[in-house]
């Protein structure tokens, strides 16, 4: 073999060691940023999302909205005891949080386990305001179906147990966004108060579609 | 041969693996191709190299041909020799260009054996090596020219031989407060052209399979079939996309815009929903925010901008109140809801026939991709990426089968000056 061949293929063999090298380090790297990444939102998730309770509350049925357990393409609802607070406030973040938290199985998980509702208000003309954090925008699953049990398990529980909230907007950290997850626009609002009537349903027996949510305005 | 296949097979899976990582690394932030192939390449070379070199008994010894450059150095070589050879690499470089015959690598391997002599490769494998390089070369300049030539047809999209009338002028991404005619001038045409629009593109994946496979891909492949299919009952297909790029919902809604006589149907792959199943979507326009803020005076603008929650782009929308007979771009559907539904239900009442457990009839939700298209549009989302990629891609003729029939439906009823 020439030397010049020689030279040729120790410097490619040098290179790809190299390559090898940077491609494991930059794994590493990616790993520990993604570790460091979970840290801190599990640190600033106990900071901004403790335990919710007031002193008016009330352990009472709430109608929650998850994945029916038969049909995988339909919201249904679950009755399960929750207690309340007689703040609709209060009480919106209460059942947020039970709708994050507390899926009967993993299946019928709506919203993902590690987004968090950063902060819930509700204006004068029945406006309630939802701001989540960038979890619920990437972690969940990217499609129309997905994105769309997202917001109306939201709409439809927050139609059923809080009332005098007529409309929903949903932030992203305090931003308004186009889109869920990539397909379900959210700049818009969403109405609360025409999703009312179709989630009065029996618990569980009759699954809704997705579709029975906001009305054409 | 074996082992370069080896090779090949495992840089291709490797070429998965590093383009999944870079991405994440970067967030879907910038679109790396280039610089992936790039390294790749170098690998692949590197790789090639090394494997014809370490195996070189696989290809015939030296074969030298006078005449030429070769001839030069051989005379070189020969002056070295004469003059008395004192380096191994002289001595290389003189046997090399004296020992003009073709021997086999066992024939050259017990010629070495007996004589000492020194045989290299034969000019053909050099000659393979420099041709790959260039194959490797035009390939990637292909690939350039390709993407170049794609992206262009994407901010200029080809114009059909059909009478083009109130064609809105927005043909690279328009604001979102920009508008489009709202009932459009139509001669009294028929349904003639469907745009197609695969879903993502480039970076941005869409959902991601447990076997690794993506949303982009599948849809693209769907997207084609589909085109075939109504190609060949003589509608006019126009694809959003023909390769690997990610125009932005405003570009594939630009490219149905400036049509008339045409529909949308965007193609997904979702990520849940029981396996095999499909369902079509129509928009839903959620409240405004506008009519949302002017509904009740106790909730002035400032109040609700003061909380953070209303973006200057939504500020400046309401201010911008379309002129007569126009629509605001991000409202452009909403002339065409029923329209849509109309489409929608028809898709799916045949899709459902052969796939079971999909709906009976469409569903409307706020499809972000959908709102700004102004004509009779719909999306159409397989479940799921979570299935076989074979059984997934099985379901692609007869999704074609029944989406062709549907718009066939849909030409009978299609409305004189539709669109």
């Amino acid at each position: 073999m020439p030397r010049s061949a020689k030279i040729a293929v120790i410097l490619l063999v040098a290179a790809v060691l190299a390559g090898l090298i940077y491609f494991r380090i930059l794994h590493h790297r990616v790993t520990r940023l993604a570790q460091t990444q979970a840290a801190q939102e599990q640190e600033r998730r106990e900071v901004v999302a403790p335990p919710i309770s007031t002193p008016t509350d009330v352990t009472a049925n709430a109608q929650m909205f998850w994945v029916s357990a038969t049909q995988s393409d339909q919201l249904a609802a679950v009755t399960i005891q929750l207690p309340l607070s007689a703040d609709p406030v209060e009480r919106a973040k209460q059942l947020i949080g039970a709708l994050i938290a507390n899926p009967p199985t993993p299946a019928q998980r709506t919203l993902p386990a590690g987004a968090t509702l950063l902060s819930f208000y509700i204006l004068p003309n029945g406006v309630a305001i939802a701001d989540f954090s960038d979890d619920l925008a990437t972690e969940t699953p990217s499609g129309i179906l997905s994105e769309s049990m997202a917001v109306n398990s939201i709409v439809q529980t927050l139609a059923a147990n809080v009332p005098g909230i007529t409309r929903l907007k949903i932030l992203i950290h305090g931003q308004e966004a186009q889109t869920l997850a990539g397909h379900i626009d959210i700049s818009g609002f969403f109405d609360v108060y025409a999703a009312a009537p179709a989630t009065i349903l029996p618990p569980a027996a009759a699954p809704l579609t997705p579709q029975g949510k906001p009305a054409t305005p | 041969m074996l082992l370069i296949h080896a090779a090949f097979d495992g840089l291709a899976r490797g070429k998965c693996a590093l383009r999944s990582a870079i991405r994440d690394f970067v967030n879907h932030r910038a679109d790396l191709h280039l610089v992936h192939d790039f390294i790749l390449g170098f690998f692949l070379g590197a790789f090639l190299e090394i494997l014809l070199h370490v195996k070189r008994d696989h290809f015939p010894a030296l074969v030298c041909r006078p005449g030429g450059r070769r001839c030069r150095e051989k005379q070189n070589c020969e002056k070295s020799h004469a003059s008395g050879v004192t380096r191994k690499r002289d001595a290389v470089k003189a046997l090399r260009f004296t020992a003009c015959k073709q021997y086999t690598s066992a024939q050259a391997r017990t010629l070495h054996e007996i004589t000492g002599e020194y045989f290299c490769y034969a000019l053909g494998v050099r000659r393979a090596l420099i041709l790959t390089s260039f194959l490797f070369l035009a390939g990637a300049c292909a690939q350039i020219a390709a993407r170049a030539s794609e992206q262009t047809q994407q901010q200029n999209p080809p114009q059909p031989a059909i009478p083009q009338q109130a064609i809105p002028t927005q043909q690279t991404v328009p604001p979102q407060n920009s508008v489009v005619p709202q009932t459009p001038v139509q001669p009294a045409g028929t349904l003639r052209m469907v745009v197609l629009d695969p879903a993502h593109g480039g970076a941005d994946t869409g959902a991601r399979g447990p076997s690794g496979v993506a949303e982009k891909d599948l849809v693209l492949d769907f997207a084609r079939g589909v085109g075939d299919a109504l190609r060949a009952q003589g509608f006019q297909v126009v694809m959003t996309r023909h390769g690997d790029t990610d125009p932005s919902s405003d570009d594939r809604a630009a490219i149905v815009n400036a049509q008339t006589n045409a529909i949308f149907i965007s193609l997904h792959v979702g990520s849940t929903g029981p396996a095999g199943t499909v369902r079509t979507y129509t928009y839903l326009f959620p409240s405004a925010p506008s009519t949302a803020a002017a509904s009740s005076p106790a909730a002035p603008a400032a109040k609700v901008h003061a909380g953070g929650t209303q973006s200057a782009t939504a500020m400046a929308r309401q201010a911008a109140a379309p002129p007569a007979g126009f629509l605001l771009w991000s409202e452009a559907q909403k002339p065409y809801v029923q329209q849509s539904r109309k489409l929608g239900d028809l898709i799916q009442v045949e899709v459902a026939q052969i796939f079971p457990g999909s709906p009976e009839i469409s569903w409307s939700e706020p499809v972000y991709g959908l709102r700004s298209i102004a004509a009779p549009a719909v999306a159409v989302e397989i479940s799921s990426v979570a299935m076989d990629p074979q059984k997934l891609e099985a379901m692609a003729p007869g999704l074609a089968d029944e989406i062709t029939r549907a718009v066939q439906a849909y030409k009978t009823i299609y409305p004189p000056g539709g669109k």
